[in-house]
């Protein structure tokens, strides 16, 4: 579904990702970032959806038949009786913009991509959000998000994802053979639920696969802060 | 279908096919309720079915296809005919994704080819342009059964993937399909005004297959009950809609419902005027006023092009569709014939690389039917063929292809002997391209007959006669006309004035499509215009944003003197500026532009570098610096004159196999261009073979290889391991965010790059 509300796109978050921290990022590249955003916003076209599911320790979702391997998604999802499965996404209309500014000017390309990625965490922010919002109303507790890639959850999860929320047919989510999602500005995700307040266990640095060759980590700081080109 | 089989048992996301095989009784108990419910046409349980879907699952193609069809025979008996299911791949098909058209062909023939014991072939659900066209080829080449396409749009008549309802109407209806539909979407109600919309766009039968209304994210479930959703169905008679059945949410009460409401009726029929239209993978453009064909793409006459299609590097191709885009081009023609090129292969190269970066209708541009032929294949939308002539040997390679693909064809008002002096021997001309093409199956308002434009240099008659004959065949045939605008003024000086004078008085004369440059802002300035005193829909706004605001152009460019120093121009990321300041520098008689290149452009790249290294300017100012020192690069490059800039060594840049984020590749790019290295950009998704060719073809001293997920660092592994046993002195540095220095050496490569930065520094530190 669509989402009944355009974000706009979080300008300080975006130039936090280029690098940008205490120092501004002068007029020009401000100037440029502010019409990429536009951009982005125009060309983007968010859709999301979620399904609900029975949870089972070790975390497994009988209905369907599916184990979550590996040790941060069972300390995430601990204390929780049902877990909903997230996807979001811009949508591939952004992609060809994109590729166009990479054949004529990276600089207006960097901004848009990075635009775009600032704004698909907006979104899924948002989708968890209404989700939240929901079901409050009916007296459970989410934790946060935990995507496929997150810690020794394998990205290979994503095929299995998107088969269960049908993820094709209703917001036109895809993975490559690569495990890519594609269209690329998209997440998927998974929450806990629970009757009491709960807080899951964003994955650390500890179990990720890039453990030993992360160059953010020896500098003290974490993928999240980042982006990744 | 899927509602069924999950009652009957199947787990979500599990593999429906295994119904085919294992529970053959089952399947068809559930497809025998439909037919009993009234149902004329029964699915095969083959939606998912492909090679890739099926991957580990135990099960064949040719398994889950024959059993398919034998299950719904058997629970047909005779009573409904049997359609051969297809859906989409469940990837993204190039350029969004990495799955090619070549495979997703591949995927579909093979299941085509297992299905011909079916009636009819149904394709349905369909969101991508691309993917449909795959399909829809390979039914029509792999069996003889009748085939049918359907599409899944959104509210506002567009797919996930952006192709609007007449972009599919006008490219899938090109084809010889027998119907089309459009099935899944959303609710009848919401699907009504698209469906007219199809109606309205194609002469071919329709069909429509909705959802049972909306579905409730957590329960799954549709809103419609089986009286509301055959109520909204109402609609379709009217319309003239020749079949309708139902999609996700629905059951056989809703078909038996729709049976009775349906049954024995006669749709109203439908005789749709259809406008002259082409289209690309996202745009639709309606040749129902004049449109600007840009023309950039083709070497003739551009030696840097020239160049760079000989050694198959198609990223100026790109950079030339993108230009003339953003210019205002409505189509742009694709031509890449040069000398020491294989058209055959080159062509369809470049339609893709093309398609990545527009969705624009393109004008496919060659004189061998052969290379046509390949790029018709992979051409994403409906194209215009460019050309055939009244020649003999001409209209019979050239119309069937046409026909065969879908596309509409431009036709040159010449034959055996020459293009003929006076007007009436070129509408004869094309009087007979005309009856050919109808005979070969075409519609009328598929061709477009040019009438050639010659240069009034050599000929002062020349331009009149040719405005004779296209008012001519524009009044008396009634087809389309295009001319290639600025041969007019070939020769003669002040050729724009020329130029575009002309195209007023062809516009007035009945010209459809002007091939023209769409950087020339005056001419498109006067297409404007007339499109506007013409009173075309739409062009008083199109004219006012064009020029409303704006004094007329200055006759002489504003006094630049005062402006920046070319060095501080780049470092401050202005293009414009340091163009500007590269000229006036070069303006010196004495000027010399290598001793600029290296007093200036490398000392402002060199210090922009400095500051990225300390953290004082970050990415997207780097960029911008690299940005203006290309174009004060240009500059220099063309005020040069035949000589050149020494180039420096080669750099074949490649984001690995199965990966396809490339902004960082092209980055490092950016700023190895910068430092004067002749970079080859193989693109995304590269197979280790054609990074290994590319540099051994153009004896590349370094490759660059750039990968960023996991799951693609064991294709950057199989690169390095080739490219050490083929080239073992090139060297290589490899970049993209999982990696880093220890593991770099690890998997053989010479150097890792954390930044493009040190990608540039790494490439030059090898030249000293």
């Amino acid at each position: 579904m669509r989402f009944d509300r355009a974000l706009r796109v979080d300008i300080p978050q975006a130039l936090r990702a280029l690098g940008y921290g205490g120092t501004g990022p002068g007029a020009q590249v401000g100037a440029q970032l502010a019409q990429a955003a536009l951009q982005i916003e125009r060309q983007a076209d968010a859709h999301w959806t979620f399904r609900p599911f029975v949870l089972e320790a070790p975390p497994r979702l009988p209905e369907a038949q599916l184990s979550l391997p590996g040790r941060d998604i069972a300390l995430h999802l601990a204390g929780c009786g049902a877990c909903l499965l997230l996807a979001v996404t811009l949508g591939g209309g952004i992609e060809r913009h994109i590729r166009a500014a990479e054949a004529c000017d990276m600089a207006a390309a960097l901004l848009l991509d990075v635009a775009a990625s600032t704004l698909v965490e907006q979104y899924a922010d948002e989708a968890e959000r209404l989700l939240r919002l929901q079901y409050r109303g009916q007296g459970a507790h989410l934790t946060g998000r935990f995507s496929p890639g997150y810690g020794d959850l394998p990205l290979a999860l994503q095929g299995d994802l998107l088969r269960l929320l049908n993820a094709q047919r209703q917001i036109g989510l895809t993975v490559s053979a690569g495990g890519i999602l594609l269209p690329r500005k998209s997440i998927t995700a998974l929450l806990g639920v629970a009757d009491r307040p709960v807080s899951g266990r964003p994955a650390g640095c500890e179990t990720c696969a890039l453990r030993a060759r992360c160059a953010d980590r020896k500098e003290g700081r974490h993928c999240g802060d980042n982006i990744h080109l | 279908m899927g509602t069924m089989l999950q009652a009957a048992g199947l787990a979500p996301g599990a593999c429906p096919e295994q119904f085919n095989l294992h529970a053959p009784d089952k399947l068809c108990d559930i497809q025998r309720a439909y037919v009993e419910a009234g149902a004329d046409i029964l699915l095969t349980n083959t939606f998912g079915t492909n090679a890739r879907k099926l991957q580990g699952t135990g099960i064949s193609v040719a398994q889950a296809v024959s059993a398919g069809i034998a299950c719904a025979r058997r629970a047909a008996d005779g009573r409904a005919l049997v359609a051969l299911d297809i859906g989409p791949l469940g990837e993204l098909l190039e350029p969004n994704g990495t799955l090619t058209f070549e495979q997703a062909y591949d995927l579909f023939a093979e299941v085509v080819r297992a299905g011909r014991g079916a009636d009819l072939v149904l394709i349905e659900t369909m969101a991508d342009l691309y993917e449909v066209k795959a399909a829809v080829l390979a039914a029509l080449e792999c069996c003889d059964l009748p085939v049918l396409a359907s599409m899944t749009f959104e509210r506002q008549g567009r797919s996930f993937a952006g192709v609007p309802v007449e972009g599919f109407a006008t490219a899938i209806g090109a084809l010889p399909v027998a119907g089309l539909g459009i099935n899944c979407s959303l609710g009848p109600a919401e699907v009504m005004p698209l469906l007219q919309r199809l109606c309205a766009a194609t002469e071919l039968p329709v069909f429509a297959m909705p959802n049972a209304g909306l579905p409730n994210p957590v329960t799954g479930a549709h809103d419609l009950s089986p009286e509301a959703f055959c109520a909204a169905m109402a609609p379709c008679l009217d319309m003239g809609v020749a079949a309708v059945g139902g999609c996700c949410g629905t059951t056989p009460a809703t078909i038996a419902l729709l049976s009775k409401q349906f049954k024995d009726k006669k749709p109203a029929p439908r005789r749709p005027a259809l406008p002259a239209r082409v289209c690309g993978s996202t745009h639709v453009a309606e040749v129902s006023r004049p449109l600007a064909v840009g023309e950039r793409i083709n070497p003739t006459g551009k030696k840097r092009l020239r160049e760079a299609l000989q050694v198959g590097d198609l990223s100026p191709v790109q950079t030339l569709a993108v230009e003339q885009q953003q210019a205002g081009a409505e189509i742009l023609d694709v031509n890449v014939g040069t000398p020491g090129v294989d058209e055959v292969r080159l062509l369809p190269r470049a339609v893709k690389a093309v398609q990545a970066v527009s969705g624009l209708p393109l004008q496919i541009d060659s004189s061998d039917p052969a290379a046509l032929e390949a790029a018709l294949r992979v051409c994403c939308g409906k194209p215009i063929v460019n050309s055939t002539s009244a020649e003999e040997g001409r209209l019979q390679a050239i119309l069937p292809l046409c026909r065969r693909y879908g596309a509409a064809v431009v036709g040159l008002t010449l034959d055996e002997a020459s293009v003929p002096e006076r007007a009436e021997a070129r509408v004869a001309l094309a009087q007979k391209i005309v009856d050919r093409a109808l005979a070969a199956g075409l519609p009328k308002r598929d061709l477009y007959i040019d009438c050639l434009t010659l240069s009034v240099g050599a000929q002062p008659e020349a331009a009149a006669e040719t405005l004779r004959a296209l008012r001519t065949v524009k009044q008396q045939l009634g087809v389309g006309t295009v001319l290639g605008v600025s041969n007019v003024s070939f020769g003669l000086p002040d050729r724009p004035l020329l130029n575009r004078t002309f195209l007023a008085m062809a516009l007035e004369a009945g010209l459809d499509l002007a091939i023209v440059n769409p950087s020339d802002e005056e001419l498109m300035d006067t297409l404007s215009a007339h499109r506007l005193l013409a009173g075309h829909e739409g062009a008083a706004d199109a004219y006012v944003a064009r020029r409303g605001g704006q004094a007329a152009r200055p006759q002489a460019p504003a006094d630049k003197t005062q402006g920046l120093p070319l060095d501080l121009a780049i470092e401050r990321g202005l293009r414009a500026e340091a163009a500007e300041a590269a000229r006036a520098l070069l303006q010196d008689p004495g000027a010399d532009p290598l001793a600029l290149v290296n007093d200036y452009l490398i000392p402002a790249l060199d210090r922009v570098g400095e500051g990225f290294e300390q953290k004082t300017v970050f990415l997207p100012q780097l960029l911008m610096a690299a940005g203006a020192a290309q174009a004060a690069f240009e500059v220099i490059r063309a005020g040069m004159g035949a000589a050149g800039l020494p180039t420096g060594p080669t750099v074949v840049v490649a984001t690995v196999q199965g990966d396809i984020h490339d902004i960082g590749k092209n980055i490092a790019k950016a700023l190895l261009e910068n430092y004067g290295f002749a970079v080859i950009d193989l693109g995304r998704d590269v197979p280790p073979e054609a990074v290994v060719e590319a540099a051994e073809q153009n004896g590349a001293a370094l490759v660059g290889l750039s990968a960023l997920m996991t799951t693609t660092l064991p294709a950057m592994e199989r690169t390095i391991a080739l490219l050490r046993r083929r080239l073992p002195d090139c060297r290589i540095l490899v970049g993209g965010a999982v990696l880093n220095e220890a593991y770099a050496r690890q998997i053989g490569a010479d150097f890792f790059a954390r930044d493009a930065k040190a990608s540039a520094d790494y490439a030059r530190s090898l030249t000293k």
